[in-house]
Order: structure tokens, then C-alpha cells, then sequence
């Protein structure tokens, strides 16, 4: 089991480290927006796996407060974002 | 006993292929739209198959009970993660990429 | 007439906070272990019951409990269906994509009900909410325009009709415009 749970804390690494490539190419803000939150999901499952695997039951706690900081940094960005435009869907251009 | 061991091995392994995906789709797919599609399924799908793997062995109910806790925080937050940077996006005008040979079905 | 409307008031008030203070009284069980210290978490999860009122008035909308394992059930298999149609998307060499955006007027009403609309198709095969304009149209961008996307929206819409008991309000007929 424990062989198993490495295998998959590694593998988690490794999408991580792939989802770099994303930030490092852009080319807009909001793909590296997407790429931080891949970070923080993988980042979640990864301390879930090692709480399991290294029996410190701590690291659950630190996903929990990682997914609620991921839900902060959302409303962040909502605030930023609408401070931007406050205006709701008055500008309705049809999709190309 | 060796049963739910390897019911949570194709769990967690199912999880990690997820994750993957995820990510392979977020480097493949062409505009932020398809990436968002790509990031928020795969990843939280991934995540909820982990979730249940480590659930068939949690030592208790409150430590079972905070794995699903978690799971359901990061849904919410990726969903509205994904919906804002859409938004985002298609106020600053970034056109959808479409098909090539695109046809109505 | 206004003093019966305040009374109702308060009382909404009263249960709402039970509600509340059970709901973080049920997070402090699941967040402190099995060696939960009462002494600490019952007069914080007072406190927060509290502040949440102040900070958070009394939501309009309800859920009904014993339409949540349905709906749970639903979404986690439609879940499983949104994971499994992107894999087989990424995994094609051909990339078999037809994104296109269309714009679907709602029929739930405004607040919770359509908020959990957008974010629960963001997670359903294929779907993903874009923007809400004034006029309640979502504009929903959509992996595959070939599927029926506006199908498995409104059945989305009317399962979150179930889970919180609301109408559907009516909409112009053919959904998408």
C-alpha cells in the first residue's frame, strides 16, 4: 500500500511540475490563472496522499486550509474583477 | 481486507490518471475556454476518486467525514475558479476557438 | 400587520441560527478529531453563528433534505461522465472539439438556485457558465455543440427545482436563441 501511495504522491508531483509548462507559455493572464489553480487542487490531493502515507494526520489539516485558501484567492480575483466593471452583461456581443 | 485494498488501489490510480488528463489537457487544448473545460472536470474528478480511495481506509469517522470536507471546499472553489477566469476572458474579448471544419448538429 | 411580520421575522431568525450553530458545531466535530474539545468550540461556534447572521442575513432559499441524496447521486455520476468526456477528448490524437457558445435564458429564480445552476453545469460533462447578463440569459460555452447542451441543462435546472422546491419560472419556447 504504502509502495502504491508513493507511486501516486509522485505522479501528482509530475502533473505539477508539467502544469509550469502553462504558466511559463501564457499567453494570457487567465491561463496562468488556470495553472495556479491546478496547483491547487494537485496541491490539495498531494497533502491528502502524504497525510495518508507518512501517518501525519496535520497534513489534512493543512489541504482543508489550502482548498479554503483557494476559495479566498477566488473571491480576490472576484473583487478585482469587478471592480474592473461593475456593469453586468450590459455590453452583449454575439460569439463570433 | 484484500479486497478494499485493491479497490482503493484503482481508486487513487484512477485518481492520478485523472490529474493527468488534466493536465495534458490544459497544455493540448487550444484557447482558455477548452482549458477551463479540461482543468475543472478532470482535476476535481481526480481529486474525488482520491477522496474515496483514502476514504476505504480512514481510521475514523471524523477523519472520513474532513476528506469529503475538503473534497466539496475545492468543487466549489474550482467551479467558481473556472466560471471567473471564463468571465474574465470574455470580457477583455477573448474569441472562442472554433473547429476548422465546424458544423452545426 | 407589520408587528405579525416581524415576529415571523425573528423566528426565521431563531431557527436559522440552530441551523447555523448545528452546521459549524458539525464542522468543529470533523475539524478538531475525535477529541473534540467542547469547551472551546461550542462558545466559537456561538460567536460564528452569530456573526454569520450579522454578516450573511437569513437565505431565501432552503434546501430540502430528503431530495439531497438524489441530487447528490446525479451529480457525482454526471461528474464521473464530465471526467471521462474530457479524457477521451484529450487522449484522441484528433482533438475532437466543437466549442461554441450558447445563450440559454434561466429558469430558475435569482439567488442560490442560480448560482448553484452556474457552478454545477461548470462541473457537468461538456458545460461551463461564462456570464450572466441583467436579462437572465447564461451564456454557456459548450466543449461539443454536436451534443444536446441545452438538454442536459435544463435537466440540471429542474433536479435544482426539486433539490430547493421552486417553480421554473417560464421562458420563451426553443430555448436556445
Amino acid at each position: 500500500m504504502n509502495g502504491l501511495l508513493e507511486a501516486v504522491a509522485l505522479l501528482l508531483l509530475v502533473t505539477l511540475v508539467l502544469g509550469l509548462i502553462r504558466i511559463w507559455r501564457g499567453p494570457t493572464i487567465a491561463d496562468r490563472m488556470l495553472a495556479a489553480q491546478l496547483f491547487g487542487t494537485t496541491g490539495v490531493g498531494l497533502l491528502l496522499v502524504l497525510a495518508e502515507l507518512q501517518q501525519i494526520a496535520a497534513l489534512r489539516d493543512v489541504a482543508l486550509v489550502l482548498a479554503l485558501l483557494a476559495v479566498m484567492a477566488v473571491l480576490a480575483f472576484v473583487a478585482r474583477v469587478w471592480r474592473r466593471d461593475p456593469e453586468d452583461g450590459t455590453e452583449e456581443d454575439p460569439p463570433a | 481486507m484484500i479486497l478494499i485494498e485493491l479497490l482503493q488501489a484503482v481508486l487513487l490510480l484512477a485518481g492520478v490518471g485523472f490529474f493527468l488528463v488534466g493536465t495534458l489537457g490544459i497544455l493540448r487544448f487550444p484557447d482558455v475556454y477548452t482549458r477551463v473545460h479540461a482543468l475543472t472536470k478532470a482535476d476535481n474528478l481526480g481529486l474525488g476518486l482520491i477522496v474515496f480511495g483514502l476514504l476505504l481506509g480512514a481510521d475514523s469517522v471524523p477523519v472520513a467525514l474532513k476528506l469529503l470536507l475538503v473534497w466539496g471546499l475545492a468543487l466549489i472553489a474550482s467551479a467558481t475558479a473556472g466560471y471567473l477566469v471564463a468571465r474574465a476572458a470574455r470580457r477583455r474579448g477573448v474569441r472562442p476557438w472554433r473547429a476548422r471544419n465546424w458544423e452545426k448538429g | 400587520m407589520t408587528e405579525q411580520r416581524h415576529a415571523v421575522d425573528r423566528s426565521s431568525r431563531v431557527s436559522v441560527y440552530v441551523l447555523r450553530l448545528g452546521i459549524l458545531l458539525a464542522v468543529w466535530w470533523i475539524v478538531s478529531g475525535s477529541h473534540s474539545d467542547w469547551w472551546f468550540g461550542l462558545p466559537l461556534a456561538m460567536v460564528a453563528a452569530a456573526l454569520s447572521l450579522w454578516l450573511a442575513p437569513p437565505a431565501r432559499f432552503l434546501l430540502r433534505p430528503h431530495q439531497i441524496p438524489q441530487f447528490a447521486g446525479f451529480f457525482l455520476w454526471q461528474s464521473l461522465l464530465a471526467g471521462w468526456d474530457v479524457a477521451r477528448r484529450t487522449l484522441s490524437p484528433s482533438l475532437p472539439l466543437q466549442p461554441e457558445i450558447l445563450r440559454l435564458p434561466m429558469a430558475l429564480p435569482p439567488g442560490a438556485p442560480t448560482w448553484w445552476l452556474m457552478l454545477t453545469i461548470t462541473l457537468l460533462p461538456g458545460t461551463l457558465s461564462v456570464r450572466l447578463s441583467r436579462q437572465r440569459v447564461l451564456e454557456v460555452h459548450c466543449l461539443d455543440a454536436r451534443l444536446d447542451v441545452a438538454g442536459s441543462v435544463r435537466e440540471t435546472e429542474a433536479h435544482l427545482a426539486r433539490l430547493f422546491g421552486v417553480q421554473l419560472l417560464p421562458t420563451e419556447d426553443g430555448r436556445r436563441q
